[in-house]
């Protein structure tokens, strides 16, 4: 439905001097749906998300939030998304709060601080409020940048290898959110080698190898045209052969 | 052999000095180190060839003066290094070298001799190519070669047994009251010096040392002076022998001391060194290189995200103790080379110290600070991902990274127009022109710099990597130097193009705020056009 998508990519291709890390990708995400991203190493997983963020320019294609081209009007449309790195690198000498206020100011979201303690308490990161960033944990580094992605109620969520150093209560708490900014209406894209988590959270997928999408759409019809696999099974029969085409 | 060392660290010794040798042969052959290694060459030839070619009346040795300086500086120096530098990352362990050598079956004892032993191939080959230098000061160049070799090792075994002793004294009253008293000491001892008032300031500094307690206190620095003003090769045999066995002493002592429990103090040093090489790579300079501390800043208004922007980076600034301290140290060089220049020319009158020392603070405060501190552009290189990902114009994005440093450059060079102007109020109307250039030439230097950056972005190594990146960041640098040189002397040309015209000095700096502020733009629009383009992935170097 692409009247009501939150994000649309049309034909998304990055080209790296002679490497295609990126070729002619296309996929709509409605609001609600959580769409997980997976592939072997340089899949090509981490480009798509930055060309979606607007941090990088595509070769071709267009990357759409609610209808605003990112590459014409990136202010506008990067105020509708937040994305969460790999490995996030935190502003070294703020402090946990002050990220929050940085992050609110920067979305001119008024209300922003509010959420981004919410977020806090909720990823027990309350008594750390006042902390440094270099001081935290990597666990608690993916909790600051998890809180600081929520601060301003983005409408695409974009979070590449989110469990990354985090305990399984967090990576429960994780999960929680992300179902939670899903219903308020929030698109959310995962990236993550861990098969079994995306699993419980994603609605739909998407498989690239070598930058070719081999499936994208629900999840219920990846199970159905490979015969009810599990993700994992059906993440090895999508990648492992390399002669097949894209997956219907 | 085997008494010193067991056969697998002599072993690591050996690989390690190998792939040095290796990895350096390999870097000659790529562009960069070639140019790196022609920039060697150049520059100690810059030293090496009047050595070579001019008679030695033309080089600048002054026995007698070196005699007088020479044994209070190095003592200075040498209080430099034992008192300032702290912490196990003295000792020199790499994090690697923590992480594989710690829990392997090896002595503190083994491990400390281990690093001496890989210590004096490195202060040995940094000393021999220090040595152009003090050959060029030296009353013999064999003279300047032994100091340069023989010097570098007092001073960091001092360093390396100082923070043995501290660090230890950290974990126990005793050992703190002890390092408290040598130096309450060392300082009494130097304070009750005679003196004797009717003496110029070199024979004060002889005299000095001609005391008892000048004689026993400064020996070794006697010691390592007299390598350079040392008149016969009998002098200068003895002066070195003595030098080679204080350093002997030194050595002995850090292992002996280091029998003690300091594999923990050695293991925080590197922990520490790990995180701040971490924090150098990612751009930070110097300051990355210190602590923090938690400075409370308001938060500045929105202004299109460039204030939200500016805030966090003038947070990051002013939470840096070492941006603190290179500002203080600026700050009294420029002024102590200003009251200095009576030395040089002693009919210089106060209202000329105070101009050399504004003019200093504009020239090198503002050229050189920004560079060594990096707190712009520079210290995000691993950020460049969120920095994009904010929605904010390139403009806004530019000018909050940029504009913070800015105005801590002009803080700094008012302060010193304001001291100048207050040690000689007859330097007022040039306070004046500094005081209206300061905020240009340094918008110009930042923004010059930070465009140069965003557009050749380069990471600074640190540690055993140092060496790969030299070449870039040496042509980078000079690059900058030339844009930024050539903006300074366009801007110098206009000021007195109009004080030949018949303005006033005030009218003529104004004028020549014009080309400082257009430059400035001009790097301000490249700096963002970049902004639009740059592709972390593909422009920061891994």
């Amino acid at each position: 439905m692409p009247g009501s998508a939150v994000v649309e990519v049309t034909g998304l291709t990055k080209d790296y001097d002679s490497l295609r890390a990126v070729d002619g990708l296309t996929l709509s995400l409605a609001p609600g749906r959580v769409l997980a991203m997976v592939g072997p190493n340089g899949a090509g997983k981490t480009t798509t998300l930055r060309m979606m963020a607007g941090v990088i320019r595509p070769t071709s294609g267009r990357v759409t939030l609610q209808g605003i081209d990112i590459a014409a009007d990136p202010v506008a449309a990067k105020r509708r998304l937040a994305w969460v790195p790999h490995d996030p690198q935190l502003f070294d000498t703020l402090t946990v709060r002050e990220h929050l206020r940085f992050v609110a100011s920067a979305w001119d979201a008024p209300d922003g601080l509010a959420r981004g303690e919410a977020l806090l308490q909720r990823f027990d990161l309350a008594d750390k409020a006042e902390a440094a960033a270099h001081t935290l944990s990597t666990g608690m580094r993916q909790k600051l940048a998890l809180a600081c992605a929520g601060v301003h109620t983005p409408d695409l969520l974009m979070l590449d290898e989110p469990m990354n150093g985090l305990d399984p209560r967090a990576i429960r708490t994780m999960k929680a959110f992300v179902r939670e900014e899903a219903e308020r209406g929030a698109a959310v894209v995962i990236s993550s080698h861990l098969l079994g988590v995306v699993e419980d959270m994603a609605t739909d997928l998407l498989i690239l190898v070598k930058g070719k999408c081999r499936f994208v759409g629900p999840i219920e019809d990846a199970r159905a045209a490979f015969a009810g696999q599990g993700l994992e099974e059906l993440f090895f029969t999508a990648t492992e052969s390399e002669s097949s085409g894209a997956v219907p | 052999m085997n008494r010193w060392l067991p056969p697998s660290l002599w072993l690591l010794v050996r690989l390690r000095i190998g792939s040095a040798v290796r990895d350096g042969a390999q870097r000659i052959r790529t562009p960069g180190g070639f140019v790196t290694a022609l920039l060697m060459v150049g520059f100690l030839g810059v030293w090496l060839v009047p050595l070579a070619l001019l008679p030695p009346t033309f080089r600048p040795v002054n026995p007698g003066w070196m005699r007088a300086v020479g044994p209070l500086g190095l003592a200075m120096l040498w209080f430099g290094q034992v008192a300032l530098r702290g912490g196990g990352e003295v000792l020199g362990f790499m994090p690697s070298e923590a992480d594989q050598l710690f829990a392997a079956p090896y002595t503190p004892s083994q491990l400390l001799r281990y690093k001496v032993t890989l210590l004096v191939f490195a202060w040995t080959l940094g000393g021999l190519l220090m040595s152009p230098m003090a050959m060029f000061y030296a009353v013999r160049p064999v003279g300047g070669v032994l100091a340069a070799v023989l010097v570098l090792p007092f001073l960091q075994l001092s360093a390396m047994i100082s923070a043995l002793i501290r660090e230890g004294g950290r974990r126990s009253v005793v050992g703190r009251a002890v390092f408290l008293l040598v130096m309450v000491g060392l300082a009494v001892a130097v304070a009750w010096m005679p003196r004797d008032q009717s003496l110029n300031v070199l024979d004060s500094m002889t005299a000095l040392q001609a005391t008892p307690v000048g004689r026993v206190v400064l020996f070794p620095f006697r010691l390592g002076a007299s390598l350079l003003y040392a008149g016969t090769m009998t002098e200068l045999a003895l002066a070195a022998a003595g030098m080679f066995l204080v350093d002997v002493a030194l050595a002995t002592l850090l292992v002996a001391l280091g029998r003690r429990a300091w594999l923990e103090i050695a293991a925080d040093g590197a922990q520490h060194m790990a995180g701040a090489l971490a924090r150098y790579r990612s751009g930070g300079g110097v300051s990355a290189l210190g602590g923090w501390w938690g400075a409370r800043v308001p938060a500045f208004p929105r202004w299109g995200g460039a204030g939200t922007v500016g805030w966090r980076r003038t947070i990051e600034i002013l939470r840096r103790p070492t941006v603190y301290g290179a500002l203080g140290g600026v700050l009294v060089l420029d002024l102590v080379v200003g009251l200095g220049a009576t030395l040089v020319d002693p009919g210089v009158s106060a209202a000329g110290q105070a101009i050399v020392a504004m003019q200093n603070t504009l020239v090198w405060g503002t050229v050189l600070l920004p560079g060594v501190l990096r707190m712009d552009f520079r210290s995000d290189l691993d950020r460049m991902d969120i920095l994009l990902a904010l929605p904010l114009r390139p403009w806004a994005l530019f000018a909050g990274q940029v504009l913070p440093m800015v105005v801590v450059v002009t803080a700094l060079g008012w302060t010193v127009d304001v001291l100048a102007v207050v040690w000689a109020p007859s330097a007022a109307a040039w306070a004046l022109v500094l005081i209206a250039l300061q905020p240009c030439a340094a918008a110009m230097v930042l923004c010059v710099d930070n465009a140069l950056f965003l557009w050749l972005p380069v990471r600074t190594e640190a540690g055993e990597a140092a060496l790969q990146s030299v070449g870039r960041n040496l042509m980078i640098t000079f690059l900058g130097w030339t844009l930024i040189g050539g903006s300074g002397t366009v801007a110098a040309l206009v000021a007195g193009l109009a004080v030949y015209l018949g303005a006033g000095m005030l009218p003529a700096a104004l004028l020549a705020t014009v080309p400082l502020l257009g430059v400035a733009a001009v790097a301000a629009w490249l700096g963002t056009v970049r902004l639009r383009g740059f592709d972390p992935s593909v422009h920061v170097p891994r």
